[in-house]
């Protein structure tokens, strides 16, 4: 029993055995299709939730601060893994969550955002535009186990590439690889988000954050054709959240005077 | 202060700050109660606009303001979400048949002279029904001045989550604090009429300051959001045919949205009469409310009615005459088209401040000599009934006690 063949044979058993599970594990969630929501109250429900993630400023007006909408950061109106999906967010939370230093509900995670990456205003727990973005993620999730940390969860993490972000190759990514549809003042176009300037994100949103752009633009970015390196990513996301954008409104004059 | 020239005291001047005031009032108010409705909240602001100056133009009482108001949403809520989504399409369309009919049912009430009933109730029910409205409108208030979410139905619930909850916001509390202070001061200094601008306006500033020094994430003050209006204005009230229990429902409570409208229109024009005086005319104030919800079917609105708080408000700002009402009409629509952005910046707990002032002038203004025996108890019965019951059942309320006590008492000859 302890000759090489035997263990070779012992680990080729325990490989097979544990490919199934590496297989289930890469395989994301898929969310049901939006036509097989429910014709009914909830499914109204979230028929607007999917109306105001899709158009923000359009549908959640009240509360929009800028250009941006859910599905920008959230691509494919929320469905796609490795973009912030909100299926994976909906059985993530209520969560401790170091930004806050409590925990938060997924409301409050709802309402984070219109303040930081909307720059806007936090809709009131128990408004329509609440409820809607709520049932929606909730439909998304539907079948999904509840405080599992489903893979295709947030974004990929990028590796550490042993270089610090260089903005300045990090513009000529930028002009190469994103202006033609960012634009080169970063302003975006109908349907293209502005990544800076006053009608982008604030410095306060996750995006501001280099490695966090920087792991979104990775796996998401170019839109359809996502092949820059680790590398190019960080140098093009520390280039983007080097520009304009409005102040983070945690910091308050007494904040920067300390 | 300068003494005011004969030139200046034009009606057209010194109704500024009172429709200004109204305007400020109508926002918050507007987007509340289009959600309370389960409308999207530019109906709110649409309901202000073209039906409310309809109501002002037509109405007899020159000071009341109407629009959107919370008996109305209330109905409106119950009625049409038992059909529909709150925020879809046939909702919204449900919402338009009613007030629609709301109207037509007002048109019938006015020609009928049903108004006519309202003369006979005795002052000390339009009293209780004053401080009991205004005790609730400073309860209201502890949500929001708080910055705790309150959802509960009656006083008793809506202040105890309020006072109970485990985290108020000290500086929510703060922003509504300076209001009533900076309210109460220039009440002190002699500037009644314009204190309740001013209170909206420290509380403004000091919310303002806060969110400069700490950080508008850090302070949490909880703020109006975008008003701008546009998309449909006009709209086309239809029920689905096929379906009978639509305009059913619409018909049943298009004609509770009417009486309560009616009622409450008709003892805010009592309560005005009794504050600034003038004459009564209490059918023509209803047709006024009829050609509001009549219009507001037809402009992407929903009914309303005559609201309380906004026409003592404007009471106390010094308005006298229609100009107050049609100033707030116009402020209100150049101000969501020109000024959104900064009218969203407008601070909650302010605007509750301002109402907590509000409440205990109507509190404070429902007092009186007692001229005769029974005064006393019909005032607190419906007061206490306003509190707990509701507009309708305090009315019948205090009109029972005063009959009862007319009854009783001995006659001569």
């Amino acid at each position: 029993m302890r000759s090489p063949a035997c263990r070779a044979l012992r680990v080729a058993a325990c490989l097979l055995a544990a490919l199934p599970v590496a297989v289930s594990a890469r395989e994301s969630f898929r969310p049901p299709p939006l036509e097989s929501a429910p014709a009914d109250k909830y499914g109204a429900l979230v028929l607007l939730g999917y109306r105001i993630v899709t158009d923000t400023p359009g549908n959640a007006a009240r509360y929009a601060g800028n250009a941006l909408s859910c599905t920008h950061c959230h691509v494919d109106a929320g469905r796609r893994p490795n973009a912030a999906p909100l299926w994976a967010a909906y059985v993530a939370y209520p969560r401790w969550r170091a930004k806050d230093d409590r925990v938060s509900t997924f409301e409050e995670r709802v309402q984070q955002c219109f303040r930081f990456s909307l720059d806007g205003i936090p809709p009131a727990l128990g408004s329509i535009e609440l409820q809607a973005i709520t049932s929606y993620a909730h439909y998304l999730a539907t079948g999904a186990p509840v405080g599992a940390e489903l893979a295709g969860r947030g974004f990929p993490e990028l590796a550490k590439t042993g270089q610090d972000p260089n903005p300045d190759r990090g513009r000529l990514v930028y002009q190469n690889r994103c202006s033609a549809c960012h634009g080169g003042d970063g302003a975006g176009k109908p349907g293209i988000p502005p990544v800076w300037g006053g009608r982008s994100y604030n410095k306060g949103a996750g995006m501001a954050n280099v490695r966090i752009a920087a792991s979104f633009i990775k796996a998401n970015m170019p839109r359809g054709n996502p092949n820059l390196t680790d590398q190019e990513a960080l140098d093009v996301s520390a280039y983007i959240n080097l520009q304009y954008r409005p102040h983070d409104p945690r910091k308050g004059l007494l904040g920067i005077l300390q | 202060m300068k003494p005011q020239s004969p030139a200046l005291a034009s009606p057209w001047r010194s109704e500024l700050m009172p429709g200004a005031l109204a305007a400020l009032l109508t926002l918050p108010q507007a987007l509340a109660l289009a959600a309370l409705a389960g409308m999207p909240f530019q109906a709110g602001i649409h309901l202000a606009l073209v039906p409310a100056l309809a109501a002002t133009l037509i109405g007899h009482s020159p000071v009341a303001l109407s629009g959107p108001n919370t008996a109305a949403s209330l109905i409106l809520a119950s009625s049409a979400s038992a059909l529909a989504t709150p925020g879809s399409a046939e909702y919204v369309q449900q919402v338009l048949a009613t007030t629609l009919l709301a109207g037509a049912f007002q048109v019938l009430l006015a020609a009928a002279r049903v108004g006519n009933l309202l003369l006979e109730l005795p002052d000390s029910v339009t009293r209780g029904v004053l401080a009991g409205t205004g005790v609730l409108i400073v309860a209201q208030q502890a949500g929001p001045l708080l910055a705790v979410p309150v959802n509960g139905s009656g006083i008793v619930e809506m202040v105890a989550q309020a006072l109970w909850f485990d985290a108020p916001n000290g500086r929510a509390a703060f922003v509504g604090v300076v209001s009533i202070l900076a309210g109460l001061g220039a009440q002190a200094c002699g500037n009644r009429r314009s204190s309740l601008l001013v209170a909206l306006l420290a509380g403004w500033l000091a919310a303002e300051l806060a969110d400069l020094a700490l950080g508008a994430a850090n302070t949490g003050i909880e703020r109006l959001g975008a008003v701008t209006i546009g998309g449909g204005f006009l709209s086309w009230p239809a029920v689905d045919a096929a379906d009978p229990s639509h305009l059913l429902a619409a018909a049943r409570d298009g004609f509770a949205v009417a009486v309560v409208g009616a009622l409450q229109t008709a003892v805010t024009a009592r309560i005005l009469a009794m504050r600034v005086g003038g004459t009564l005319g209490i059918n023509r104030d209803i047709a006024g409310q009829a050609a509001m919800n009549l219009l507001a079917a037809f402009t992407s609105a929903f009914a309303g009615a005559a609201s309380f708080n906004r026409s003592l408000a404007n009471v106390d700002a010094g308005a006298c005459g229609r100009q107050a009402g049609i100033y707030c009409v116009a402020f209100l629509g150049l101000g969501t088209l020109l000024a959104g952005p900064l009218l969203a910046r407008i601070p909650l707990p302010a605007v509750a401040g301002v109402l907590v002032l509000v409440g205990v002038s109507m509190i404070v203004g429902a007092r009186g000599r007692a001229p005769r025996r029974g005064y006393l108890a019909e005032l607190a019965a419906t007061a206490l009934a306003a509190v707990f019951l509701g507009l309708l059942p305090a009315v019948m309320v205090g009109a029972l006690l005063a009959a009862y006590f007319r009854a009783v008492t001995p006659r001569l000859a």
